[in-house]
């Protein structure tokens, strides 16, 4: 009876140590590691330089950067058999919602945890944020409105904001502000790109990169040429949409890091 | 006895075991009975859903500090209540519009606060579709309050009542936007106007005179269609005539629809007595020059409701009738709700 007693007191705090865990996913097994995208921000070939790069688009006016800044949100990586891995959004965080800023290096590189184990031959995401984040109420992280990036008077997120100069633009200046996430003026656009050169092989001892170029001229050329003298701002509407139907074609895969660590 | 101490034991141990299963911070305070929001009978659930932001009494005073605070301006000169007095149904009164920030003048008139639970949109446009977010358009307005939402913070973050506060609330003293707007929210959410002398008509607590009563059948006849009980507005957005050329396109500015221009959200008539003046741009002084306009002064144009077309016909008679029923709108004990004053310094 007292060896009983004596374990019952040992138990106690083992109980309580226990009950303490919150419900957690039990510990699985499955392999995973981190994929980050790299993303360079390029114009016409170069890297973006806002420091003192001018550049020339497709219509011949010339012109400098001094914001550019856009949100990717909704990263899914799909396998050679055709199934797609979504990255889940933790209840408490923006994990799967990121802010890219060329004045903010580190927000260049967007790393995804827990992508389990596999090769993965495209990368699906979103340019801009999906419909019910936009009616979410306050949020933080990258989705904080205290990042610029959110109208006020028009509840929505800008998706997409570059500005700069330019000779031929009324004020000289370039304010494009692209948002609206209510079809039929969503500026909202998929863009999927296939990994052609090398898949990406998550393993135990692999986190692999993708690298992509952000090709900030295509905002103006593809579907619609853009002329600065004739538009040089944009918010939402027709205007905007006018610049996401050329911004879907921005992104380009460059290279693929599988290195064993 | 060596049985009953073991039987003690596991007791303890089960006492234990439940407690330490709870996931409550002891730092972060329970939701209050004093403040529970009552939906009165005959109300829809609210389009703001509480469970997200939930509701406590060290919330709400949080939410009321804040609402009352000038800091959230940027020269620390203007707060929400500045524009939105408490014994004016929290609207503006006497401003056609309100002055903002270094004396600037805005471009539409202040509306009364209530109800805001119930409404699908904010704003004369309903650009702002969340009540979380609507303090943002005043705040960082360069004609309202001029400031950004990084700086705010940091001023909250700088006070050290502020960061206790926050953390009585939340449960961390790291401020963030979302956290102030979720606070305000929670005083703004229960700006609840729901006790006038209507309304105690409607519950059977009250007579109206015979005058009001005949104004409340002309209101019924005349100006339901727009102005829905119980909220008096249906939320939707309407051209009433005031202009036939728009300096201000109104609705439009957020649909970017030709049928859109001119039109704005019809507004509630709760505590009309108390918000004069009177249409987006303040342009009425009295309910009885806004009468006045819908029996003979609707200007036509193409987006103009059809329901007001031919106007609106009433007697003199009539139209004093029916603004004896508005009075009875007014809800006093909204207007002296002590929760809601502005907090002694």
């Amino acid at each position: 009876m007292k060896t009983n007693r004596f374990l019952l007191l040992l138990v106690m705090p083992a109980m309580v140590l226990q009950s303490c865990k919150k419900d957690e996913p039990v510990e699985t097994t499955a392999i995973s590691n981190n994929v980050s995208l790299v993303i360079t921000n390029k114009v016409n070939g170069q890297v973006l330089d806002m420091a003192g790069g001018t550049y020339t688009n497709a219509f011949g006016n010339s012109f400098t950067v001094s914001k550019f800044k856009y949100y990717i949100s909704n990263i899914s990586f799909k396998k050679a058999d055709g199934t797609q891995y979504i990255v889940p959004v933790q209840a408490d965080k923006s994990t799967n919602y990121f802010l890219v800023d060329e004045s903010v290096h580190a927000s260049k590189t967007l790393t995804m945890a827990a992508i389990p184990e596999g090769d993965y031959n495209a990368v699906t995401f979103l340019i801009g944020i999906d419909s019910l984040r936009n009616v979410s109420g306050a949020q933080d992280g990258a989705l904080d409105p205290a990042n610029d990036m959110y109208w006020d008077w028009n509840s929505g997120y800008i998706f997409l904001k570059m500005e700069g100069a330019s000779p031929d633009a009324s004020n000289n200046q370039l304010t494009f502000h692209i948002g609206g996430f209510q079809p039929p003026k969503s500026t909202l656009r998929q863009v999927t790109l296939p990994l052609s050169a090398e898949n990406i092989t998550v393993r135990k001892n692999i986190a692999p990169e993708i690298h992509l170029f952000a090709n900030l001229e295509k905002l103006f050329e593809g579907p619609s040429v853009i002329d600065f003298s004739v538009q040089s701002a944009a918010l939402n509407g027709p205007d905007a949409v006018r610049i996401a139907d050329n911004y879907q074609y921005m992104f380009q895969i460059d290279h693929v890091h599988n290195i064993v660590k | 006895m060596l049985h009953s101490k073991t039987v003690i034991l596991l007791f303890v141990a089960w006492l234990l075991f439940s407690v330490s299963c709870k996931k409550t911070d002891p730092a972060v305070s329970e939701p209050d009975d004093e403040l529970t929001l009552v939906i009165p009978d005959g109300y829809p659930q609210p389009v703001y859903q509480f469970q997200n932001n939930p509701l406590t009494k060290e919330g709400f005073e949080l939410g009321k500090k804040l609402f009352y605070d000038p800091v959230l301006s940027k020269d620390n000169s203007i707060s929400c209540g500045s524009c939105h007095q408490q014994f004016a149904a929290f609207s503006h009164s006497g401003h056609k519009v309100s002055h903002g920030i270094y004396g600037l003048f805005g471009k539409r008139n202040a509306p009364g606060l209530f109800n805001l639970i119930w409404q699908p949109t904010m704003m004369w446009d309903g650009g702002v579709t969340q009540l979380d977010l609507q303090p943002m358009a005043p705040i960082t307005n360069p004609i309202e309050m001029d400031e950004t939402l990084p700086h705010v913070v940091a001023k909250l973050q700088a006070d050290p009542q502020y960061t206790q506060q926050f953390k009585n609330v939340f449960g961390t003293d790291s401020i963030t936007s979302a956290l102030m707007f979720k606070a305000m929210a929670q005083f703004l959410g229960m700006l609840n106007s729901t006790n006038s002398r209507y309304d105690q008509y409607e519950r059977g607590e009250a007579v109206l005179s015979a005058d009001e009563l005949s104004g409340l059948q002309l209101f019924r006849t005349n100006c339901e269609s727009c102005h829905r009980e119980p909220f008096f507005t249906d939320f939707s957005y309407r051209n009433n005539g005031l202009d036939t050329a728009f300096a201000d396109s109104g609705r439009a500015v957020i649909t970017l629809v030709a049928d859109d221009l001119g039109k704005f959200k019809v507004p509630s008539l709760r505590n009309i007595a108390l918000t004069a003046p009177y249409m987006h741009d303040g342009r009425f002084e009295t309910l009885s020059s806004v009468v006045h306009h819908y029996r003979n002064g609707v200007e036509n144009s193409s987006t103009l409701d059809s329901s007001l077309t031919a106007g609106i016909s009433l007697t003199d008679e009539e139209a004093s009738k029916l603004i004896d029923f508005l009075h009875t709108l007014t809800d006093v004990s909204f207007i002296t709700d002590p929760r809601f004053k502005e907090p002694q310094k």
